[in-house]
């Protein structure tokens, strides 16, 4: 005799609890989904910089996207580690908000177009208190030109660095190099005794740096989180920090960190990422800023030949493509469309009527119309081969953008297959060209580091250059981006690119969908932010500070 | 009528061949865990070496030279022979050298230590709640008719969730909503971090607490309805007592067996916590290496993971032998 089960209270007791357990599950994830097409971000709307501080605070709560990986600045390339390199240490040259340039720790001249020289500023010290020197500048600049540093690409055209007097270095160059002063803000000065000391340390948790800037590294610990604290020996009182700690977290998970900024845990986090848009709208503790930034989203053809080969297809694609509704609607408003593989924020400050003229043009030539996009096909060669988007993996926005890609192409008769890859394989492919084999375009993200136009064009439309996937090889073009790379003249590199732009453009080898915004959570107690991409640029944590 | 073979000649034959004595079987036993340790973990690194992908390109970045590439893949070896690096790994393994990670560029050691304390705060927390939560509705399962079907939905949904889902929703209601715990992080500290790690962990022990709660009740109601259950029973003797001496003592072989596995498994379950809560503890640091294919990380990480894995096992194996008279004479 076994014992028996009876259908009593019991039973229905637990379909109540069951039913309990639903409800509950769905009331506390309904609270985090967000309705489509929040209402879009006008390109007016956007700020650079949040109203100053009013005061200082104790502690600032700051979120990255992942745990820096080095504080090695010749090899701080990611997010997070640039983010905290620059607001710990000082570079030569730096910038504003609004990517304006000037002197930091020294000023330039332009001796000859194969000659800078560097004045350092003679009241500048570490944190340690020795002074900063032109040693330790040309130290620190020999020091990136290593080829095993990811920055060393800076200082391809360069020469040699030499101490040259008291307070001055100079720069002599192989070729001329207008590039190269634009990405000085990214070139930051280390203490050479300390840097010599710590060897294959520096920049790890155990072996620290030494630098000049409004934080000092306090702690890190490895794992958990990373601490600043406020030099208060800094050399330029302008750029005093307001905040006396700053500890950074690096929560990965999208939903993870919107219910900690929501919850009021984590203060700010720059990159916040379009997913997350929706949700931290509602957010009450505190505000998203959307600001100008040189990032976009883009797809580029990658390779030489094979179905997109053929120029009508890619025309095609051009005009097929929403931009306005992929920014809406996959970008949550945080994306603009974007009609050039240059885009709009990078146009040098004094240059902006020109550049915008050229791009007006292009906005024309690729606005949204499907049925010119039809026909182009129906002209074209295309047979019917599935074209191959390749698309990163684990990314929400990436698929959604790849479906809507795939479906209006499909309106104007174009079969497409998405093939998402590890970010591993992904990131090789970016470089690689045997990864590459078997994709006909990728979805990619992009953005610059220099606050100049010859950086991307460089890189993408050289013969032999990493970006450059369909073999590009215009020898008119070629020479007008080596000519533009070595002017130094605003007014005439502008025409040069303008021109080099209609070139390339021409080929349709990018096929430029969005710019996307720097995206910012900050808590209400707090103000004071950047929130332009130059926070990647500048120590722009020192400007965040009480609200009240 | 048949004589009665002596089966004494046989038995002294077969004590001579095969080793005998509850040591001998507990030494087979750690041998045999030993043997699976060292498999798996030429199994992983054997995996990671198939997986697509060069470590380099996150290294170096995309503007590198083709030299720069070249010379960084002959420093960290990864142009050698697949064996050729799997026997340097586990050569300076062996004597407790885990190599410097590829991405943060420090010691093994360094980067898991803190991490291991944290996971395994976790993994205890978890473990406690599986073992007096899980095994404690289990057995409330399975003796009471009322609960039976009460445990039986709330099972059912403990193992139909998916621990993101359960992590999320806890944070929501308890974290976000009621602000009675923290929404992310381990904290510092032994008191700081128990209260982080509340609800990591209850989110970790609703899967595996679940399955020990479902298995329990089946055991305890098997054992209920035994035979010389019901005939105590009919004779009178105290529930209570019945309930101890002959239901628990016999459902605690697989129950244990339930619990064990599902502890074993808590370190590799984990991850899934870590990642939802931003814990940054070996399981985030495994997820991170193995995107970037970091050797030395990834495989330290896991060997971690497949010892306790052993261990926990082979103690399950060594303790039933000991509990049970039956396994005891038959060694």
């Amino acid at each position: 005799m076994t014992v028996s089960k009876r259908m009593s209270g019991g039973g229905r007791a637990a379909w109540w609890a069951g039913l309990a357990c639903a409800t509950f599950v769905l009331a506390a994830c309904s609270g985090d989904s967000g309705g489509k097409g929040d209402q879009p971000v006008k390109s007016d709307d956007l700020v650079s910089s949040m109203s100053p501080a009013k005061g200082d605070v104790d502690l600032v709560k700051w979120n990255l996207d992942s745990e820096p990986d080095t504080l090695d600045p010749a090899n701080a390339a990611t997010y997070p580690s640039g983010t905290v390199v620059k607001n710990l240490c000082d570079p030569l040259l730096t910038v504003d908000a609004d990517y304006n340039l000037s002197p930091y720790l020294a000023d330039y001249e332009v001796v000859d177009p194969r000659t800078i020289v560097f004045t350092v500023r003679d009241d500048a010290t570490f944190w340690d208190g020795t002074p900063v020197t032109a040693e330790d500048v040309a130290f620190s600049m020999q020091r990136y030109m290593k080829p095993d540093y990811i920055l060393s690409f800076v200082f391809a055209n360069v020469r040699s660095v030499e101490v040259t007097g008291a307070n001055q270095v100079t720069v002599s160059f192989k070729t001329p190099d207008e590039l190269f002063i634009n990405e000085m803000p990214a070139i930051v000065i280390l203490e050479k005794a300390f840097t010599e000391r710590a060897g294959d340390d520096l920049g790890t948790p155990s072996g620290g740096i030494m630098c000049s800037g409004p934080f000092e590294l306090k702690d890190w610990t490895s794992g958990r989180d990373l601490t600043i604290t406020r030099n208060d020996a800094y050399w330029n009182a302008d750029r005093r920090a307001f905040a006396k700690t700053v500890q950074f977290s690096w929560v990965g998970d999208g939903t993870a960190l919107t219910q900690a900024l929501a919850a009021g845990e984590i203060d700010g986090a720059y990159e916040i990422s379009a997913a997350a848009v929706p949700a931290l709208r509602k957010a009450t503790v505190g505000r998203l800023t959307f600001g100008p930034s040189m990032q976009s989203t883009n797809l580029n053809i990658a390779n030489p030949g094979g179905v997109l080969g053929d120029p009508k297809i890619r025309e095609a694609m051009q005009v097929a493509i929403d931009r306005e509704s992929m920014a809406d609607v996959i970008f949550n408003g945080a994306a603009a469309p974007v009609y050039t593989a240059v885009t709009p924020e990078t146009w040098p400050n004094d240059q902006k009527p020109a550049y915008q003229a050229a791009y007006d043009r292009w906005a024309e030539t690729r606005a949204y119309d499907p049925a010119a996009g039809k026909s182009l096909v129906a002209e074209s060669g295309y047979d019917g081969t599935r074209i191959v988007l390749a698309i990163q993996a684990g990314d929400e926005t990436s698929s959604r953008a790849a479906q809507l890609i795939q479906q209006q192409l499909k309106a104007v008769g174009l079969q497409v297959r998405i093939q998402s890859f590890p970010p591993l394989v992904f990131s090789q492919a970016g470089y690689d060209a045997t990864k590459r084999k078997g994709m006909d375009v990728m979805l990619t993200s992009n953005f610059n580091g220099a606050h100049d136009p010859v950086e991307f064009i460089g890189f993408s439309f050289l013969p032999g250059s990493p970006y450059n996937y369909t073999d590009l090889d215009d020898p008119q073009l070629t020479k007008l981006i080596e000519d533009a790379r070595q002017t130094f003249d605003s007014d005439q590199r502008a025409q040069m690119l303008i021109e080099a732009q209609d070139l390339y453009e021409a080929d349709n080898d990018v096929i430029p969908l969005v710019s996307t915004y720097t995206t910012t959570f900050l808590n209400d107690r707090l103000t004071g932010a950047v929130t332009s991409f130059a926070y990647w640029s500048m120590p722009a944590l020192a400007y965040v500070g009480a609200a009240k | 009528m048949t004589a009665t073979t002596d089966v004494t000649p046989v038995r002294a034959m077969r004590a001579a061949v095969r080793p005998s004595g509850i040591g001998a079987r507990i030494a087979t036993t750690v041998v045999g865990a030993a043997a699976t340790v060292l498999t798996a973990s030429f199994v992983i690194f054997a995996a990671l070496s198939l997986a697509p992908g060069d470590p380099v390109s996150l290294l170096l970045g995309p503007h590198a030279t083709d030299e720069a590439r070249t010379a960084k893949r002959a420093e960290l070896g990864l142009d050698d022979p697949l064996l050729v690096r799997y026997w340097h790994w586990l050569t300076d393994a062996l004597q407790g050298r885990f190599g410097t990670s590829f991405t943060y560029r420090e010691g093994v050691t360094t980067l898991i230590g803190p991490r291991l304390e944290t996971t395994l705060l976790l993994v205890a927390m978890a473990a406690v709640l599986i073992v007096v939560v899980g095994i404690g509705l289990g057995v409330l399962g399975g003796v009471s008719d009322r609960w039976s079907a009460v445990v039986s939905a709330a099972t059912g949904l403990g193992i139909a969730v998916p621990t993101f889902v359960a992590a999320s929703v806890l944070i929501s209601v308890f974290a976000v909503q009621l602000g009675w715990f923290p929404t992310f992080g381990a904290g510092d500290g032994l008191l700081d971090s128990v209260w982080h790690l509340v609800l990591p962990a209850l989110a970790l022990s609703v899967g595996y607490g679940a399955y020990v709660t479902q298995l329990t009740a089946a055991a305890v109601r098997e054992e209920a309805g035994k035979e010389h259950v019901v005939t105590s029973r009919g004779r009178g003797i105290p529930h209570r007592l019945i309930l101890r001496r002959h239901v628990l003592r016999n459902a605690a072989l697989p129950v244990m067996t339930a619990s064990g596995l599902a502890l074993a498994g808590l370190v590799a379950g984990a991850l899934v916590v870590e990642e939802a809560f931003g814990i940054d503890g070996i399981g985030a640091l495994l997820v991170k290496s193995v995107s970037g294919k970091d050797y030395p990380v990834v495989t330290a990480v896991s060997l971690i993971i497949v010892v306790v894995f052993v261990v926990v096992t082979t103690v399950i194996d060594v303790a039933q032998v000991l509990l049970d008279p039956r396994q005891r004479r038959a060694a």
